[in-house]
């Protein structure tokens, strides 16, 4: 049993991991970066430990900080969450050198589905079907070109170090190759201390339909169903959900063996997702397996019960998976990613404090969140700073319920995708569930960057009127008190103000 | 008090009375008495019009231009006083031929990709910026030549601040 564990990460999935361990037992160590010391991950934790100022190389990213913090806690294991180092081989068997406990697979088997092309040869291997690709081993610049004509256009280079869309472009246009090769290279060099990247031919306008897997040091492996996660910009997931609208039992059962078949033959021994595209004939391509958690496992865990991260814990220290018949799906589930973007002006980061935050609540509504009130979202991590999740007897149900839960959230401060994910959940192809990856990007350059209209445009007139009156007459607004924001009540300040004006 | 709010193209004449939270509106639609309360636990506000209660984010000022959330929408309006309107009346433009590229977004200059004195085309990749692990293209809006660069790499950039200036 590992007593004691260091969550190598920081915002909503750390909170995640931290709630986990408190429900198995299990002690939590935190990490943080300077910036980070009063977030919520570093305050619920059992002890918190400072990694180095704020830029990742210095903090989240730095195996020797960690390594040391691990033992100066005396942690047994280390939960490295997503991103950051999760599918990082050489971190996990750094982990193993010094006696710790990596929370995820064998570093061999990250290192095999973290290389692509790896992945892709296991893939085939397992008789699972991929999508036509190929590796770029050289800087020379004809080579690419070559094997880009060979692989055909659109295309797509991923980095092949990592995932979540860091390093990722689509080319369609051969003198567009060289300019976004460098500029993904030297995004992945960053995100993932790995430049390679890889071509892989650009299927337009399918799904991403993936499985989440778990196996056991056992030889067990179950599945526990798929998630739909179409709805994306930038190969960023906006809105996910299980089951997927398309999916049939047939092509269900088809893709579920396809992965187990893969998890099997990796010998896999923790938690998992298969990721795919599926295309409108039925046919499905495996993309990649990502070895860790993933952002998204809220919504199998609202249909299934079960709980993802408990069990992934569980697993490393050795657990026997429970049989496939325990796993039983229930109703709808729904997840919208909450990033701290401006979706009506192209998506630029929003920085800046949360003057305001208030999440949605009530009955089958679900909020992960690693950020409070008065704290900075900055450029230096993810724009993500929670998700909302909802759980319903069925789908349109469940986008009722989202939509609700939406209409509740106030984020002030700072700009959201919240009324985005609004947006998308009312769109007639969304509610029929008729769209592929291409969905949200062409329907988002059909409506232009202003977007948004308000449905009441003159209730709209009439309370921005107000607020710039109450901005300027005598009234001191939550924006304006900014600095003093995080430690004073700006309605205390008010009165105080207004009392002042009245003496005088 | 009058106020003229531009929402999406169409303009809005809203006048306002009293000062604090207890204030009086009036549009073309009627008018109505207004309460400006704390919203629910004690974050943004909750703008009352007559009995109806409307929670409200704001997310931002940008001289006359505010965003706000209400009931999960995002607003972005211009209200201006005819002060406003007045002062606008007195800016002139810039030289002709010369324009200055700002950063649409806070981020850190990862690469410069041109030189002063170069010749650019449009659409050109001029710079890198990076933010939140994302790297982003700034492209040329117009063929011409770079007159000066404000930045170098490596340079933490606010948004609106100057990138680098073009004579077209």
């Amino acid at each position: 049993m590992l007593e004691k564990v260091l969550v190598a990460n920081r915002g909503e999935i750390a909170v995640r991991i931290i709630r986990a361990l408190r429900e198995l037992g299990r002690k939590s160590v935190a990490v943080y970066s300077e910036p980070d010391v009063d977030s919520p991950h570093v305050q619920m934790s059992d002890e918190a430990y400072c990694l180095g100022p704020a830029p990742p190389l210095s903090s989240y990213l730095s195996v020797p900080a960690l390594l040391s913090a691990a033992a100066k806690a005396g942690a047994q294991g280390i939960h490295p969450g997503y991103g950051f180092l999760a599918e990082n081989a050489g971190f996990a068997a750094a982990c193993k050198e010094a006696g710790i406990t990596f929370i995820g697979p064998s570093s061999s088997v990250i290192e095999s589905m973290g290389d692509k092309l790896k992945a892709r040869e296991a893939a085939i291997e397992a008789q699972v079907p991929v999508v036509p690709g190929a590796r770029i081993d050289s800087d020379d610049d004809s080579s690419l070109l070559e094997s880009a004509r060979e692989v055909g256009f659109p295309l797509l280079l991923k980095s092949v170090g990592g995932g979540g869309g860091k390093g990722m472009r689509v080319v369609t246009r051969e003198e567009d190759l060289l300019g976004a090769f460098q500029s993904a290279r030297s995004e992945a060099e960053k995100a993932f201390a790995n430049p390679e990247i890889y071509l892989e031919r650009y299927l337009t306008d399918v799904r991403h339909v993936e499985i989440q897997v778990a196996g056991d040091s056992h030889g067990n492996a179950i599945h526990f169903g798929e998630r739909e996660c179409s709805v994306q910009r930038r190969h960023q997931k906006v809105v996910e959900e299980t089951p997927s609208p398309t999916m049939t039992s047939e092509l269900r059962d088809r893709m579920t063996s396809a992965s187990l078949s893969l998890c099997r033959r990796m010998k896999y021994t923790s938690l998992g997702t298969v990721e795919f595209l599926v295309d409108g004939k039925g046919d499905f391509y495996f993309l990649e397996m990502n070895t860790r958690l993933q952002v998204e496992h809220p919504v199998t865990e609202l249909v299934t019960g079960q709980d993802l991260v408990a069990l992934q814990i569980r697993l490393a220290e050795g657990a026997t998976l429970f049989p496939q018949e325990e796993v039983q799906f229930r109703g709808h589930a729904i997840e919208v990613r909450i990033c701290a973007e401006d979706p009506y002006r192209n998506f630029v980061p929003s920085v800046g404090t949360l003057d305001s935050l208030v999440f949605p609540q009530g009955p089958h509504v679900r909020v992960d969140s690693g950020v409070k009130q008065g704290q900075s979202v900055t450029l230096f991590y993810d724009p993500m700073v929670a998700k909302i999740s909802v759980w319903a007897q069925d789908r349109p149900a469940a986008i009722q319920r989202m939509k609700g839960a939406l209409s509740e959230l106030q984020v002030g401060g700072v700009k959201t995708t919240g009324p985005l994910a609004l947006e998308v959940l009312e769109h007639p192809r969304f509610i029929a569930g008729e769209w592929g990856t291409a969905f949200l990007e062409g329907w988002l350059k059909d409506r232009g960057p202003g977007g948004g209209s308000p449905e009441n445009q003159e209730l709209s007139a009439i309370l921005g009127a107000i607020l710039r009156h109450h901005r300027e007459r005598g009234a001191l607004s939550l924006v304006q008190a900014k600095p003093e924001a995080g430690h004073t009540n700006p309605w205390v300040v008010q009165a105080r103000r207004e009392g002042t004006s009245r003496r005088i | 008090m009058l106020y003229y709010s531009q929402v999406a193209g169409q303009e809005h004449e809203v006048t306002i009375q009293g000062e604090g939270r207890h204030l009086r509106v009036k549009s073309k639609n009627g008018s109505s008495d207004v309460r400006i309360e704390p919203g629910s636990d004690g974050a943004g506000y909750c703008i009352w019009l007559g009995q109806v209660p409307h929670p409200v984010s704001v997310q931002g000022w940008s001289g006359s231009w505010v965003e706000f959330l209400v009931a999960g929408r995002q607003v972005r309006i211009q209200v201006e006083t005819e002060i406003d309107r007045l002062m606008l009346q007195g800016e002139g433009e810039t030289g002709p031929g010369t324009s200055t590229l700002n950063s649409v977004m806070p981020g850190i200059v990862t690469r410069l990709l041109v030189s002063e004195g170069d010749e650019v085309a449009q659409g050109q990749p001029l710079l890198l910026l990076e933010a939140m692990k994302m790297e982003n293209e700034v492209r040329a809006e117009s063929a011409g030549r770079i007159d000066a660069l404000h930045v170098s790499a490596g340079d933490t950039v606010d948004s609106g601040a100057p990138l680098l200036t073009v004579v077209t």
